[in-house]
């Protein structure tokens, strides 16, 4: 599933020595690379990588849809490899232009899909068993969170974005913070709607959410509890009642990288005592 | 020669002008008085294309409703009541903005010359919105003169159409601008004037034309149009005009005289 | 003879202010020269355009990166900020002399935002096209929905707020406050539709960027910005006549009529192309202008070409400001403009309430 934008540039040279000076694009795909032993190959990294720290020593050269083209060539890498979605298209057209291979790796928030990211990553730096076998360990590792996460008694669990304005952007279907609610024994409250949008307060009376996820970040996300709970739209639900909030980093968990079995077993745990 | 005949301005529905016939010569300063509401202002605003109209206006045989603005403003120049300037123009370029923007006029020198005829020498850097109403408007004559300098053109002669001239002016610069105007006539050109004071109308101008809800009452040479029953009828108000030896005629209200 | 000596007073200080304006021409020039060449320098890359043009000369082979990152990278970005820096400064100058105002902004007639709609119509529902077609328009979608939008925008002005070949500037302004609401709502309903990567594509076109800067977008964009550029310096004597009021225009000769429309037609041409490969970037059009009335005067001869100028100048600093400034990262062009032009929006807002209230 490896998406190869710059093919030509590969197929032409006799024996690709890519990779010396790799630029990852993308929180997941950053820490794939460590957890692959592999760091000490990269020049920079977007402003996602967050994770492990010492990922943020390297060079930032932007959010990773809003690329500089010019900044991405300063790191002077001989190979990218990306998350889906890299942008925007005219940074990633230079990059072709300057020859420098660009790796767009699989996307999605399954476990099949977790486990072929991995692979694409791996199989880029050209080191496809240490890729096999962190899959397989990650494959074990998230069975066994999910193992634990089973319960008979799912709680309906409200993703909230954002608080911007007094109003609510919480997670639809078809949302990574669905499939890591479920992975971890929830449900999502908010059903018919699909994306991150903005509830209505009905709306979110209405999901009668039993506990509310949240993002660990500093700004709008910084709302206090006794400010979430006075909000009118939670009044009723069971969430304010038990004053029941749990509030997450946001890479470990939507990331869908190496560490999803441990967001998964962060969430159970916590959706297992909130309101308890 | 400038005319008009049968002119009609509908404005909301309403007929502010019925079936008006309104000539003016060159030679001389026409004036056209009336109370207030009369339709004086409207009859200019028609004379210069500003509002609609039927019926048939002529200034030198170019036809007001159809000509171009620049035809039209190669044979006369117009000086509003709104003397607003939207930007920090200075007075000098303002008038020369008058000689150049729609008809390409002569140097700055007339400009200089402008403003002198109008009493503002030395102005010419000062700032349009620092000056007194006054000096404002008399800036929009000088840029007004600019504009048709001389009062006989190559074909035939040009027009000033000035809607109260002397609104806002003391009474030496309402001396002054009248003079202006008046030697503007006297040297070929032609003058249509909204007055409102009946005493410099009487003072300056061989011909009136003497409007009342939105008709002519009469028209024709002063002396024949300022009498006391004229007046009072158009004015709805006693009044008197005296005639002092040899040719002055002043205007006054009759209650005064009692 | 003293009224003599007063006369060239006169002449003098016009003509003071238009040789003023006539050495701000050349200073301008000579300094937007001197920018270009040294913005070829400025980047996240060490490369210089020197050594190219060595490698160049001297017949060598030339490194791929120096050369995309030069002629791919720069040139086309310091190409798109002359461009569009012209052509809101100029826009700028001719929308404030059509509505005599000197607050007045392509913003406020509609063209921006009908140009936003536009774009946020291709953005959110350009992967409804059938494949074939969006495949054909590629990424060039965007902008030309914009423009589309920000020229249908002035046409659904003209359509109300003209009546028999007449235009009230006052029911014009209206109907660009109505028009504006309209395509808000529109706007936040394409908003709520949109999915997660659409919303963040919106946010940062939004904010206005020329780091999309191709050459395929300058050279889509380009014909239309330089209709505004070149067209605007003809009507500067009508501008220079609508200053004194629209009938008075009229009575010194000019057609007021179609020198209207043609304003429009020019900014609806070069705001549109400018917003649709940048974003919206604010301020140039109200802090040029601005900026050379207080030094030269307001005479449109010279204001346009001044403008157009200064306009260049301004958003060429600012881009090397935003793509060196968190490099390797970069702002965008949008926030670095609005920081410094939001307080000198304040200030004239401050300054003409002073003049009001004395």
């Amino acid at each position: 599933m490896i998406r190869v934008l710059a093919t030509c540039a590969l197929a032409l040279a006799p024996v690709p020595v890519v990779g010396e000076r790799v630029l990852s694009i993308g929180g997941s795909v950053t820490e794939i690379v460590y957890e692959l032993g592999e760091e000490d190959r990269l020049v920079g990294r977007d402003s996602t990588s967050t994770y492990p720290a010492q990922a943020t020593a390297l060079p930032d050269v932007g959010y990773i849809r809003q690329l500089s083209p010019e900044g991405v060539l300063s790191v002077n890498p001989d190979l990218v490899i990306s998350e889906t979605g890299a942008g925007p298209v005219e940074a990633v057209e230079l990059l072709r232009a300057a020859a420098v291979p660009f790796v767009e790796v699989s996307d999605g928030y399954t476990e099949v899909a977790v486990l072929q990211k991995i692979r694409d990553v791996a199989y880029a730096l050209s080191v496809p068993a240490k890729g096999e076998a962190l899959a397989a360990e990650v494959s074990a590792d998230l069975d066994a969170a999910k193992a634990m996460a089973t319960t008979d008694r799912p709680k309906r669990v409200l993703f909230v974005l954002s608080t911007a304005g007094g109003r609510i952007t919480a997670a639809g279907e078809d949302t990574s913070a669905e499939a890591i609610i479920e992975m971890a024994g929830g449900v999502n409250a908010v059903e018919g709607v699909s994306g991150y949008k903005q509830l209505s307060d009905e709306a979110i009376a209405r999901a009668a959410p039993d506990v509310v996820l949240m993002m660990d970040r500093t700004g709008d996300h910084a709302i206090t509890d006794d400010d979430l709970f006075a909000h009118p739209a939670f009044a009723a639900t069971e969430a304010a009642r038990t004053r029941s909030v749990v509030r997450m980093d946001g890479l470990l968990l939507l990331g869908f990288g190496p560490r999803v079995g441990e967001a998964v077993r962060t969430l159970a745990v916590a959706l297992t005592e909130a309101g308890s | 020669m400038l005319k008009a005949q049968d002119l009609t301005v509908l404005l909301g529905g309403r007929e502010i002008l019925r079936g008006v016939d309104f000539a003016a010569k060159p030679g001389e300063i026409t004036a056209i008085v009336g109370p207030n509401g009369s339709g004086k202002t409207t009859l200019l605003r028609a004379l210069t294309g500003d509002v609609g109209f039927s019926g048939d206006a002529r200034i030198e045989g170019l036809d007001v409703a159809r000509a171009k603005p620049w035809e039209l403003a190669a044979r006369r120049s117009v000086l509003s009541q709104f003397t607003g300037v939207a930007f920090p123009f200075t007075v000098a370029e303002i008038v020369h903005i008058g000689q150049s923007a729609g008809v390409r006029g002569a140097g700055s020198e007339l400009t200089e010359r402008a403003l002198a005829r109008v009493g503002l020498s030395g102005f010419g850097p000062r700032p349009y919105h620092d000056l007194s109403g006054g000096e404002q408007q008399r800036t929009q004559l000088a840029r007004a003169l600019a504009q048709v300098w001389d009062p006989v053109g190559g074909d035939g002669p040009n027009w000033l159409i000035l809607d109260e001239p002397v609104a806002s002016l003391d009474i030496a610069h309402q001396l002054e601008v009248m003079t202006l105007a008046r030697d503007f006539a006297r040297a070929g050109g032609g003058v249509v004037a909204v007055m409102h004071d009946l005493n410099l109308t009487a003072m300056f101008a061989q011909s009136v034309a003497l409007l009342a809800l939105g008709e002519i009452v009469t028209q024709g040479p002063v002396d024949d149009v300022f009498t006391d029953q004229n007046l009072s009828r158009a004015y709805a108000c006693s009044l008197r005009v005296n005639t002092v030896p040899p040719a002055a005629t002043y205007i006054l209200p009759h209650a005064a005289r009692a | 003879m003293v009224a003599l000596a007063d006369t060239t007073a006169a002449s003098r200080a016009m003509t003071d202010r238009g040789q003023l304006a006539r050495w701000v021409m050349l200073g301008l020039a000579a300094a937007l020269i001197l920018l270009c060449g040294f913005s070829l320098f400025v980047g996240a890359t060490g490369v210089s355009p020197v050594a190219l043009m060595i490698d160049l000369i001297a017949g060598r082979d030339i490194d791929l990166r120096a050369r995309v990152v030069i002629m791919d990278i720069r040139l086309p970005r310091l190409a798109l900020g002359l461009l569009v820096g012209a052509s809101l400064a100029v826009s700028g100058v001719v929308m404030q002399g059509l509505f005599r105002n000197p607050l007045a902004d392509p913003g406020l007639v509609g063209v921006s935002a009908g140009a936003g709609l536009g774009a946020i119509l291709a953005i959110v529902l350009g992967g409804l096209l059938p494949s074939a077609l969006g495949a054909a328009m590629g990424y060039a979608l965007v902008p030309i929905a914009a423009f589309v939008g920000g020229w249908l925008s002035v046409m659904a002005l003209y359509t109300v707020a003209t009546r028999g070949g007449h235009t009230s500037v006052a029911t014009m302004l209206l109907a660009g406050i109505a028009l504006a609401a309209l395509v808000g709502a529109v706007s936040g309903i394409l908003i709520y539709l949109a999915d997660d990567a659409q919303l963040r594509t919106l946010t940062f076109w939004g904010l206005g960027s020329l780091a999309g800067a191709t050459w395929g977008k300058v050279l889509a964009a380009a014909p239309l910005m330089l209709i505004g550029i070149v067209g605007a310096p003809l009507l500067a004597r009508g501008l220079n006549g609508l200053a004194l009021g629209e009938a008075t225009a009229r009575h010194m000769g000019l057609d007021v009529q179609r020198l209207k429309r043609l304003a429009v037609l020019l900014v609806a041409a070069a705001v549109g192309a400018a917003v649709a490969v940048s974003g919206g970037i604010g301020f140039v059009g109200i802090v040029v202008p601005h900026l050379l009335r207080l030094s030269t005067g307001p005479d449109h001869r010279f204001l346009l070409i001044n403008a157009a100028l200064l306009g260049a100048i301004i958003l060429i600093v600012a881009d090397m400001i935003a793509r060196v400034i968190v490099a390797p990262a970069e702002l965008p062009i949008g926030i670095v403009m609005a920081i410094i032009g939001g307080p000198f929006f304040l200030w004239i807002l401050l300054r003409r309430r002073g003049i009001l209230e004395m």
